[in-house]
């Protein structure tokens, strides 16, 4: 019966079909590898179907996201990332503009923060989510979101030095 | 600059990130997974069943009350535990150390004779008044021994100088088999096999464990003390989230003690987890001390122990698996390899006395 399309299944489908293409940009952002990402988000929905009886009367996108960047940022999904990814991520269609290259510097330094930092900074600027939103989603206080941010922005700035009057502001939001 | 000068860049980094098709796939799995959970639930009540049945039925006839310490299978989650047979046939082609002991001068200095890839390294035993650490020795894929010799390696010892550490632990080779980690009071060392050169890299602590990340960081740190990872392009080490003792293969093992279910263990007990754990794929392999010494095999999903070996007594060493089911373990009877998918166990080598290490 629970596999008949309709019911929870047609809504379950329709509810991520809806997310899942600003989620798994997320995650890549976050894990700086495209199958790892999907593989990320595959394993968030999954857990989500699993609950979905009980989750979907509620905020089952908040629930998703928690999964989703916890995951993201814990440790072993760390470790693969690094291992997987020995290079910035995937750019295809660079086109050697400024706009590209710009584009190629922003994501090699991305790649070199942590993935908290990264967690932060797509939660907070990507995902308009607010500080406390941000600390609720990541099992963070809010000062460590704040701080993390700073830091994030400041390493950013470090690491493309040609990028700095972009990531100047952003710290006091 | 605003704040959406940074929401720009980042949408422009995974503006390539096409649209995945996960929806389907996603319910799909979870609707496997609930069955999977039912048939589980069923088959632990039909055991339970049959469990009460069996108790009951000899009691009633007068026969004696079964054995509840069956070794091969005991009736609550089917958890199967294996021995290690009174004789036990060899099993060839894993490169391995064959015998034990130092190897006198003629052995070659890695220096001299470095190797494209170690098959392993091996450390001698040495008496416990003993202030320096045997040599260790580089087993190249060509069979030979080599020796290295610089730099010099000492014991790693805790705060209290109680507890003593060979320089050698059986993590400490990368996996392409290269290099060679070493922890060491505030320092790791990383000595390169196929050269012979070797660098320092400062890391605090009584450093007692390493795990390779890659072939480019190691994870080093103390048995009860925050890991660092050391990054060996940039020298520099950083704190680690996660304590060394709990990973299994450089990954977090968040379910292994005290949370794992045990229930199938049925009269043995794990009072304590040894050494590090191996992770391959969803399963997790690591010793355990209790009632009996055994090397569990726990499933990482269900966060219980699916299958086991019991091992005589002594020291046990699981050096990793050699594939996806068979398990290498240095124990008394020497080095075992255990399928753990079929229980046979086969000797790889004779008792080895010092510690090994592979790839």
């Amino acid at each position: 019966m629970e596999d008949v399309p309709g019911g929870e299944q047609a809504e379950f489908v329709a509810f991520v079909r809806a997310r899942q293409h600003r989620l798994l940009r997320s995650a890549y952002l976050v894990c700086g590898d495209h199958h790892l990402a999907e593989d990320l988000l595959q394993g968030a929905l999954v857990k989500l179907a699993l609950r979905w009886g009980r989750v979907r009367g509620g905020d089952p996108e908040a629930y998703l996201r928690t999964i989703m960047y916890r995951d993201a940022v814990s440790w072993w999904r760390r470790w693969r990332r690094e291992n997987l990814t020995s290079a910035p991520p995937a750019m295809t269609g660079v086109d050697g503009s400024e706009d590209a290259s710009t584009r190629v510097v922003f994501a090699e330094a991305l790649r070199r923060l942590t993935p908290r930092q990264r967690a932060v900074l797509v939660l907070r600027f990507l995902e308009d989510q607010t500080e406390a939103r941000t600390a609720e989603v990541l099992g963070v206080s809010v000062g460590t979101v704040k701080s993390q941010t700073a830091v994030a922005l400041k390493r950013l700035r470090e690491l493309a030095p040609e990028l700095k009057d972009l990531l100047t502001v952003g710290e006091g939001r | 600059m605003s704040t959406d000068e940074i929401a720009r860049l980042l949408g422009k980094a995974a503006a390539d990130v096409p649209e995945p098709r996960l929806a389907e796939g996603a319910w799909a799995r979870s609707r496997q997974v609930i069955r999977r959970r039912r048939a589980v639930g069923t088959g632990l009540a039909v055991a339970v069943l049959l469990g009460a049945v069996a108790v009951t039925v000899p009691q009633r006839f007068g026969g004696a009350p079964p054995d509840g310490t069956n070794p091969t299978t005991p009736a609550t989650t089917g958890t199967i535990i294996d021995r290690v047979p009174a004789t036990v046939t060899d099993r060839t082609g894993v490169p391995l150390p064959r015998r034990s002991g130092q190897f006198g001068p003629k052995v070659e200095t890695l220096a001299n004779q470095p190797v494209t890839r170690a098959a392993a390294l091996y450390e001698p035993a040495v008496p416990a008044s003993a202030r320096q650490p045997g040599p260790v020795y580089v087993l190249g894929e060509d069979g030979l021994y080599r020796r290295i010799d610089a730099p010099v390696l000492e014991f790693a010892f805790d705060d209290g100088k109680q507890n003593r550490a060979d320089p050698l632990r059986p993590t400490a080779l990368s996996p392409d088999g290269k290099l060679a980690a070493f922890p060491q009071v505030d320092r790791l060392v990383v000595v390169n096999l196929t050269t012979g050169q070797y660098g320092s890299y400062p890391v605090p602590g009584f450093n007692k464990y390493v795990r390779w990340q890659g072939t480019h960081a190691v994870l080093v740190g103390a048995e009860d003390g925050a890991a660092f990872s050391v990054d060996l392009g940039t020298g520099r080490a950083e704190p680690a989230q996660a304590k060394l003792a709990d990973l299994a293969g450089a990954e977090p093992v968040t379910h292994v003690p005290p949370s794992v279910d045990q229930s199938g263990l049925g009269s043995f007990r794990i009072a304590r987890w040894q050494g590090l754990a191996w992770r391959n794929g969803n399963k997790i392999v690591r010793a355990a001390e209790g009632s009996l010494p055994l090397v569990a095999v726990i499933d990482v999903d269900r966060a219980a122990v699916v299958r086991a070996l019991a091992v005589p007594p002594g020291p046990v060493t699981v050096l990793g698996w050699l594939d996806d089911h068979t398990v290498l373990v240095q124990t008394s009877k020497g080095v075992l390899a255990w399928d753990a998918g079929s229980g046979q166990v086969t000797s790889v080598a004779t008792p080895f006395d010092g510690v090994i290490a592979r790839p």
